[in-house]
C-alpha cells in the first residue's frame, strides 16, 4: 500500500498482509468471549409465551381487507359482490385496525425489550441478594 | 401485451417492495400496461400502488408475469396458474439453518422457500437475479432458463431526504468514532461479529467509539442473545435503537465513520448501496452476494476473526489517503447501481422476453 496523498488504487492485499505482520509481530490474538459459547439461545422469557406471541405479530398485523376464494363460478361472483358492499362500509374502518396493530405490533416488541433489561436487573439483584444472605449466614 | 409483477408481501420501504414499485413506474415511463398484484398490501404505501391478488384475471400468452421470489408460500405453487410468460424475479431465500435454534415460523418459510424453488424450476421461461450469487443459486437449484442478472432499483432520491437533526446533534462531531451496521437484527446477518469486532477496536485500539446497530428486531430470541453476549464482553456505546423513522435512518448513515458488516448471508444487501452513497467506507465480510455488490469499492475480510477486522477499520480510520481511496473506489463502483444504468439492463431483459 502506497501511503500518503497519491494513493491510486487500494491494495487490498498489501493492506491485509501488513495486517497479518501486525498480528505476528505484536502477538496480538482474540482475546473475547465466544458468542457460542457465552450465550445460548433461550426462550426470551422464561415460561411465557410472550415471545412467540409477539413473533406472531410480527407475522400478522397487517390483514387484508380484500381476500382470495376459493369457489368459482357464480359462487366466486356472489362472494365478490358481498365483499365489494361491506369493502364499501367496512374499509375505513380495517385500515384503522391495521394501523392500530401496526402500534401494537410496535409497541409490544419495546415492551419485550424492556423486560428483556428488567429480567437481567432481576436476576443480577437475586444473585447479590444470595451473595449477601450467604455472608450474612457466615458471619453468624 | 401487459407486463404485470405479483408478490406476496408488498411492504413499505423494503428492498423487494420498493423495487417492485420502482419497475412499475419505469414499465409505465417506457409506455407498457402494467400492474402490481400482492396478497398482502402495506397501508403505508400510496392508494392504488398495487391491487389484491384476487383481482388478477387469466393472462394471455404474450403477458408478462414477473414473480417476486423471496419466501416459502401457497402463492409459489399458484403462479403457473394465472398463465402469461412467467418469470421469476429471485431475490434469494435466507437458509433456514440460520433459524434453528431461535424462530420455528422462519425456519419453516425458508425451508418452504429452498423447497420450492428447486420445485419450481421449469415454471418460469426467463428468471431475473439480483446479484451474480443469486444466479449462481438458481443455476444450483436447476434452473436451465435464460437468467439475467439485474440488480434492485435504489430510491436514491429518498436519500436526500432531511435527516433527522435531533440524532445528529447527539452524536456528530464528539471526538467518538462512529462504526455502523444496517439491517434487520437477524441471525444471518451476524450482528454479534459486529459487535466482537467493535469489542477488540474499543479494548485494543480506542475507546472513544460507538457502535449503532440499525434494524428491526424480529427475531426476539437472537436479539435476547445478542443483548446478553454485549453483557458478556462488557463492551459500551453499542447502541440498538429498534424500530426507528427513516429521518433517523438517514441520520445515522450521515454520523458514521465506517460501515462494517460481517452478515453471512445476503441476497444483495442495499445497506451497502447505502453506505458507498452517504461515503461512508466499508469493512464486509466476503460471503454470499457482498462482493458482488460491493465490487472494488470497500475492503473485504475472508472471515469473522475481530482482530484483522478491528485492524482494517482502524487502518482506514487513521490513513486519510486511504479512506479516501475507498470512497472513490466505492463512488465508482456504484456506476453499476446507478437506476439509469439498472434501467438499461432491465430493458434489455425486457426486449427478451418479449
Amino acid at each position: 500500500m502506497r501511503k500518503g496523498d497519491n494513493m491510486e488504487k487500494v491494495n487490498v492485499k498489501e493492506i491485509m498482509e501488513e495486517i497479518e505482520k501486525e498480528i505476528k509481530d505484536k502477538g496480538l490474538t482474540d482475546d473475547l468471549p465466544k458468542f457460542e459459547k457465552s450465550t445460548k439461545a433461550q426462550p426470551v422469557i422464561k415460561d411465557c409465551e410472550l415471545s412467540k406471541n409477539v413473533s406472531g405479530m410480527h407475522m400478522s398485523w397487517n390483514v387484508p381487507f380484500y381476500f382470495g376464494f376459493e369457489e368459482h363460478g357464480i359462487k366466486k361472483f356472489v362472494k365478490k359482490i358481498v365483499q365489494k358492499c361491506l369493502c364499501f362500509y367496512l374499509k375505513r374502518f380495517s385500515v384503522g385496525i391495521t394501523e392500530f396493530n401496526g402500534y401494537s405490533t410496535r409497541a409490544a416488541n419495546e415492551m419485550m425489550i424492556q423486560l428483556f433489561d428488567l429480567q437481567k436487573r432481576v436476576e443480577k439483584l437475586e444473585k447479590e441478594n444470595e451473595s449477601l444472605k450467604n455472608l450474612r449466614n457466615g458471619d453468624n | 401485451m401487459k407486463i404485470i409483477q405479483v408478490l406476496t408481501t408488498l411492504a413499505f420501504g423494503d428492498a423487494v417492495g420498493n423495487n417492485c414499485v420502482a419497475i412499475k413506474h419505469y414499465l409505465q415511463e417506457k409506455g407498457y400496461e402494467t400492474e402490481i398484484y400482492a396478497e398482502n398490501i402495506d397501508n403505508r404505501l400510496p392508494k392504488n400502488i398495487a391491487k389484491n391478488i384476487d383481482k388478477l384475471g387469466k393472462l394471455s400468452d404474450e403477458d408478462i408475469l414477473i414473480y417476486h421470489y423471496a419466501i416459502g408460500c401457497e402463492l409459489n405453487k399458484k403462479i403457473k396458474e394465472y398463465g402469461g410468460k412467467v418469470v421469476f424475479q429471485y431475490h434469494n431465500v435466507t437458509p433456514p439453518e440460520f433459524f434453528t435454534e431461535y424462530n420455528d415460523d422462519y425456519y419453516n418459510v425458508c425451508s418452504q422457500g429452498v423447497a420450492q424453488l428447486k420445485m419450481l424450476n421449469k415454471v418460469p421461461k426467463f428468471c431475473l437475479a439480483d446479484s451474480e450469487f443469486n444466479k449462481q443459486d438458481l443455476i444450483n437449484a436447476g434452473y436451465k432458463c435464460p437468467i439475467d442478472v439485474c440488480p434492485i432499483l435504489i430510491p436514491y432520491e429518498d436519500y436526500e431526504k432531511t435527516p433527522n437533526q435531533k440524532v445528529i446533534n447527539k452524536y456528530k462531531d464528539d471526538g467518538y468514532v462512529n462504526f455502523l451496521f444496517v439491517g434487520r437484527i437477524a441471525p444471518n446477518k451476524c450482528q454479534e461479529d459486529v459487535v466482537k469486532t467493535f469489542a477488540w477496536y474499543q479494548k485494543h485500539i480506542n475507546k472513544k467509539c460507538r457502535l449503532f446497530l440499525v434494524g428491526s428486531e424480529g427475531v426476539p430470541t437472537y436479539s435476547k442473545r445478542l443483548r446478553d453476549y454485549i453483557d458478556v464482553l462488557g463492551v459500551d456505546n453499542v447502541i440498538l435503537p429498534g424500530h426507528i423513522k427513516f429521518d433517523e435512518i438517514l441520520a445515522y448513515y450521515h454520523i458514521a465513520d465506517i460501515f462494517l458488516c460481517m452478515s453471512c448471508h445476503e441476497g444483495f444487501c442495499v445497506p451497502l448501496i447505502e453506505a458507498m452513497y452517504f461515503k461512508i467506507p466499508i469493512v464486509a465480510r466476503n460471503t454470499t452476494a457482498i462482493p458482488y455488490t460491493l465490487g472494488k469499492g470497500g475492503i473485504l475480510v475472508e472471515d469473522n476473526d475481530p482482530v484483522k477486522a478491528a485492524l482494517v477499520a482502524d487502518k482506514i480510520l487513521t490513513n486519510k489517503a486511504l479512506r479516501d481511496q475507498i470512497v472513490a473506489d466505492q463512488n465508482e463502483h456504484m456506476k453499476k447501481f446507478s437506476n439509469q444504468y439498472v434501467k438499461t439492463l432491465l430493458d434489455s431483459a425486457i426486449q427478451k422476453w418479449i
